[in-house]
């Protein structure tokens, strides 16, 4: 019978499953810190967080609620038109121009603390899982192979020219044109991250073991290149030359700098939604913050899967998992706004960093037979941080849901000139984390009064 | 330009699925990931996509990166550990007369250092492994590199478990094991 290869998956597991095999001969927090990236002298650093919620966010629950007109169309289910006290929107006392949905109520802390802008009526063409993710991350469209184009995440740490250029945790994000240059330090979860840059000696192995197997393997490496021919030898140059930067990496002990604390886990409740191996918005916005204190990347995606894709029961598995995500986010922005920056002290990470949540789509404001949801033609999304036009809404959606126009200040009849595309979403963000000849590659359009 | 990308190249990167296949059939250690008991996934494909093949959702495996970077490394040398962690916990739970991988030797009292006897049992173990990994038997010169650091890990630790463990660990990392050339 085959083992298990993903089975000792967290540093926990593997320490109870190799026993008397090796021992941990340096605790985690015991590492001392060194970061990877320096921002110019004198110059802040522009930190940009994606935060993806894959499987398509509800809009309705979070940045665009029934309210107004819309509690009088029938085009939204009858839970929406005449909630119960448990699914009321509210317009956030701190920022009036602000109303959320229910599931973001938990989140109102967050968004009174920081810069927030929230985008509804981004137009969705394609409402399928891959497609929209990629026009979402990317602002560029493409149906016969959809991963073309680089997010902008990817296309900022391209340009950025570091090691690594862009860390990745959770989704798959596209990478088009960075695929060779510079692909994203990435993992499917923090854990695993952590692991790969820990090396054998930063997470089980005691260092004599790990030095051994490091000589063993440069010695039988050295060996195999000696006996290939000349032209074999140079195929294998970049294999060589990453040997040496995995040396470099390992050296610099980062895995420490990103492993939970039984603080972290305690403050962001960690345990109490499945423990350090579950993926949902606790773990992941928690590992956010280690991320970004860690000092790897300036560039960060985090996707959080989870209950968004509800195409059954929307409102029990959607509504509570967006309040988790609402709540976790609030603990994430507090810690931002009470921590410096690691490469400008004289700034927290909330003042250096801008952050896009968004999802691929939003979805349907009526039930399925089944209470669930499908997904919609139309996108939203929230801005957050460094440079971000406090209390903006931009875009609209109608009171039948479909996105709006949008002239600049509100909502008007949608045709190809007045739509919201994900490409000006994209383009304005790189505008103001980047350049604006990054920018124009994606769309000339800017959403004015996005940004500051 | 010294890596080729594309058809044609001298020598190719393992992909994730091929990494799979080999470690599933050489060295018997399950890749796979179930729902309700059926196969569904591979966890090399899953976890380490993108670093491994610059593949950056599974539905899209055309378009890969066959350049090594340090992220391919970092992510060779988590895959040898997990794999090499579960080779020795698993032959540590089997009881002797079934051990499926090390049947050459006694696993936990063979070492070269010990007598001739138990050196070529060790050796036939060593040599076993290699045809596994490599379709091919040790050099003289890699025995001797091994041998080396096998004895050295021994006698700090006192332990096989570990000596293999950063044997087999070394093995799976190694230029051979990721790349294949004609």
């Amino acid at each position: 019978m085959a083992m298990n290869f993903r089975g000792p998956r967290s540093r926990r597991e593997l320490l109870g499953l190799a026993g008397g095999l090796a021992t941990v001969g340096l605790a985690l927090g015991e590492w001392p810190w060194r970061s990877v990236t320096r921002a110019a002298a004198g110059a802040a650093p522009k930190r940009f967080v994606t935060i993806n919620l894959v499987g398509g966010w509800c809009s309705i629950l979070g940045t665009d609620p029934v309210i107004g007109s819309k509690v009088s169309s029938n085009s939204y289910n009858e839970a929406y038109r005449a909630p119960t006290n448990d699914l009321l929107p509210k317009t956030l006392t701190a920022k009036p121009s602000l109303s959320v949905g229910p599931g973001l109520v938990t989140a109102e802390s967050a968004f009174a603390a920081m810069p927030t802008a929230f985008v509804n009526g981004v137009y969705m063409q394609v409402p399928g899982h891959e497609f929209a993710l990629q026009y979402m991350a990317s602002g560029r469209l493409t149906l016969s192979s959809s991963r073309d184009f680089p997010s902008i995440a990817a296309l900022l740490g391209a340009e950025q020219k570091t090691f690594p250029s862009h860390v990745v945790i959770g989704a798959g994000v596209p990478l088009g044109e960075t695929l060779y240059s510079s692909p994203p330090l990435q993992a499917a979860t923090v854990d695993t991250f952590q692991q790969m840059i820990g090396g054998p000696s930063g997470y089980l192995f005691e260092e004599d073991l790990a030095a051994d197997a490091d000589a063993l393997i440069e010695g039988l490496d050295a060996e195999t290149y000696m006996k290939l021919p000349k032209e074999h030898q140079l195929d294998l140059k970049s294999w060589r030359s990453a040997s040496a930067n995995v040396r470099s990496i390992y050296a610099q002990k980062l895995a420490g700098q990103i492993g939970l604390t039984p603080e972290i886990s305690n403050r962001y409740e960690i345990d109490r939604y499945g423990g350090q191996g579950v993926e949902g918005p606790e773990r992941q916005l928690a590992s956010l913050l280690l991320l970004l204190k860690s000092n790897l990347s300036p560039y960060i995606t985090i996707g959080i899967n989870g209950s968004w894709d509800s195409h059954y029961n929307h409102l029990q598995n959607h509504l509570p998992y967006m309040r988790r995500f609402g709540t976790a986010l609030g603990r994430f922005v507090e810690d931002i706004m009470a921590t410096k920056d690691p490469a400008s002290p004289e700034l927290t990470l909330a003042e250096t960093t801008t952050i896009l949540i968004t999802s691929e789509f939003v979805r349907t404001a009526t039930f399925n037979s089944l209470g669930g949801t499908e997904h919609w033609s139309s996108a939203s999304a929230i801005l957050m941080g460094r440079g971000v036009k406090d209390g903006a809404v931009i875009g609209r959606t109608g009171d039948d849901h479909y996105a709006l126009g949008w002239n600049g200040s509100s909502g008007v009849p949608f045709s190809e000139t007045t739509q919201i595309l994900p490409d000006h979403l994209i383009a304005t963000i790189a505008a103001n984390v980047g350049n604006a000849a990054m920018a124009n590659t994606i769309s000339e359009v800017r959403l004015d009064g996005l940004f500051t | 330009m010294p890596d080729k990308v594309g058809g044609g190249e001298r020598i190719s990167r393992l992909t994730p699925e091929q990494m799979s296949k080999s470690l599933s059939v050489s060295l018997d250690v399950g890749v796979g990931y179930f729902l309700d008991g059926v196969l569904v996934g591979d966890y090399l494909l899953y976890d380490y996509a993108i670093p491994l093949g610059g593949l950056d959702l599974p539905s899209y495996v055309r378009k890969r990166d066959r350049l090594t970077k340090p992220q391919t490394l970092l992510i060779t040398r988590q895959v040898a550990w997990i794999a090499a962690v579960n080779i020795i916990t698993k032959e540590n739970e089997i009881p002797p007369p079934v051990k499926t991988l090390f049947t050459k030797c006694n696993y936990l009292v063979d070492h070269p250092a010990l007598d001739d006897a138990a050196a070529a049992r060790w050796r036939d173990q060593l040599q076993d492994f290699y045809l596994r990994l490599f379709s091919r038997p040790a050099t003289e010169a890699e025995v001797a590199l091994v041998t080396k650091t096998f004895t050295t890990t021994y006698a700090r630790e006192g332990k096989t478990s570990s000596a293999w463990l950063v044997t087999l660990f070394s093995l799976i990392s190694t230029m051979e094991a990721w790349n294949a050339w004609r």
